[in-house]
């Protein structure tokens, strides 16, 4: 159930972020951090976070505050990914866990 | 008439896979042995207590011997002072615990209906440590991982007995949390624990066999040469965790206590035989 | 409906020129994609061999690499069993597709290697 919620949250935080960015607004990454990191946390409610998910996203802001925003981006846009997926693993194991139960 | 008869065959699947993912405790435990005595049939049932040494003939050689001089010998010596030490008011861990020494290890992992949760010993040591007003031990140290040495080592023989009463629904809950994190894929790499110690079990990963899950729970704590230190079977689950790059829960989180009460449940039978020794 | 449309469009093109003409254009869009050289496939060898990458050994052989696993089958005769490039590179990227059971790591779905790195480990593993 929660990654469905959560999917449907980031696709608005998507949009939001997509706004900013046309706008050509400075808190535009500020917004992609914010989504990829609440990607993370519902992935980690989920009990399925990856392991280098928050390491992935502390670079980010170091490089960011570092003034290396190519950088940042590159490593927001991977944060976000593992956080997409590791929500879609969840979701698919909700059921699929019950096919390997030894019979 | 056929496609309506084939709906309902279809709407019965799902009803079928509900009945099997409930299936009791006994009837999975069962399963559970079965399957590792077909993959090894010339292993006997006992033997699973032994983990890796029990289908893996070389490393049974450097492990016996290594048994000749324990290097665990250290941590149960300090264990057992620990467990002896007089505190302040002259009151003492073992005061906390009714049974006698070799009968603790046991009894844990137990549901503990008051409070809704798997207990296992390295909580109810904790417990025990606020009673008496003193701080916990965080779950890593060497105090803890000694203590649970020294009593691992006073139950040695004794069989593994983890209770599920019919009459408590949240053990069966806890025991089936336990039990969908087993077979549950997670991480980057997306492997379940039964991708490699079921369906994968004896094969090679590199240089290293794949242990049999059956067994798994009783020789903790264990002394890993790798490390040169004792670690518990918390810290075991997190590396784990961690190799298929998922993030570890936390050393005694709800997630890996559920996952002990499951794993112990399935080595229900075998005898305590810890401390272990791996590589 | 379909003779009558072909009727409609044929004086328009000369199929056989536009087929031949097509044909040449994917030959040369793919031996652009995958000009495999010397330096691609060492480059493929060692994300093959990588622990953090590839990681092959840890559950397949491979030729002279040292103490591999046994999980998988041995990484031999690869163009006899993956005849088809997009195949094998769908089997690395994605081996649920083929197998919902598969044990094998989704590569390219879960971003362990991105699908040109794993362009690189097809050439390498098409010379084994």
């Amino acid at each position: 159930m929660a990654p469905v919620r959560a999917s449907k949250r980031g696709m608005a935080l998507a949009v939001l972020a997509a706004v900013f960015a046309a706008a050509g607004c400075t808190t535009a990454f500020e917004q992609q951090l914010a989504e990829a990191e609440l990607l993370r946390v519902e992935a980690a409610a989920a009990g399925a976070e990856w392991l280098q998910t928050g390491a992935l996203l502390e670079q980010a802001r170091d490089e960011a505050a570092g003034g290396d925003m190519d950088a940042a981006r590159a490593l927001v846009d991977k944060a976000r990914f593992q956080g997409e997926a590791a929500l879609r693993q969840a979701e698919h194991e909700a059921s699929a866990w019950q096919n390997r139960v030894v019979q | 008439m056929k496609n309506s008869a084939a709906m309902l065959l279809l709407s019965l699947v799902p009803m079928l896979t509900q009945q099997a993912a409930v299936a009791g405790p006994e009837d999975d435990r069962e399963a559970f042995v079965e399957y590792f005595q077909s993959r090894f049939p010339d292993v006997a049932f006992a033997e699973f207590a032994n983990g890796i040494y029990a289908i893996d003939e070389d490393a049974r050689g450097q492990w016996l011997d290594i048994e000749e001089f324990p290097p665990y010998e250290f941590a149960v010596e300090q264990g057992e002072t620990l467990w002896q030490e007089a505190l302040p008011d002259g009151a003492r861990l073992a005061d906390c615990f009714g049974q006698s020494t070799g009968d603790i290890r046991p009894a844990y992992p137990r549901f503990d209906a008051g409070r809704g949760e798997v207990v296992t010993l390295a909580v109810a040591i904790n417990d025990c440590r606020q009673t008496q007003k003193l701080p916990v031990w965080p779950y890593d140290s060497e105090e803890l991982i000694s203590i649970t040495a020294y009593l691992a080592y006073a139950a040695r023989g004794k069989p593994v007995v983890t209770q599920i009463h019919a009459d408590e629904p949240g053990a069966l809950a806890a025991y089936e949390e336990g039990k969908r994190f087993y077979y549950s894929k997670r991480g980057q790499l997306n492997f379940a624990c039964s991708d490699c110690h079921v369906t994968s079990v004896g094969l090679h990963v590199r240089a290293d066999r794949l242990s049999p899950s059956l067994g798994h729970t009783t020789h903790f704590p264990v002394y890993r040469s790798k490390l040169g230190t004792v670690i518990s079977l918390h810290q075991r689950f997190s590396g784990c965790v961690r190799d298929v790059r998922a993030k570890p829960f936390a050393l005694q989180s709800e997630e890996f206590r559920n996952l002990e009460y499951f794993l112990s449940y399935m080595s229900n039978g075998l005898e305590f035989n810890g401390p272990g020794a791996r590589k | 409906m379909h003779g009558k449309n072909l009727k409609f469009f044929m004086p328009l093109c000369d199929f056989r020129r536009l087929a031949a003409g097509i044909a040449a254009m994917s030959v040369l869009a793919l031996a652009a994609a995958h000009a495999t050289t010397d330096d691609g496939i060492a480059a493929g060898k060692s994300l093959a061999m990588e622990r953090s990458k590839g990681n092959c050994l840890a559950c397949h052989s491979i030729e002279d690499g040292e103490l591999p696993g046994t999980i998988g089958p041995p990484l031999v005769a690869m163009k006899l069993r993956f005849p088809e490039r997009a195949a094998l590179k769908q089997q690395i990227c994605d081996a649920t597709v083929r197998n919902v059971d598969s044990r094998m790591p989704p590569f390219c779905r879960h971003g362990i290697l991105t699908e040109d790195e794993v362009e690189l480990i097809v050439d390498y593993l098409y010379t084994l």
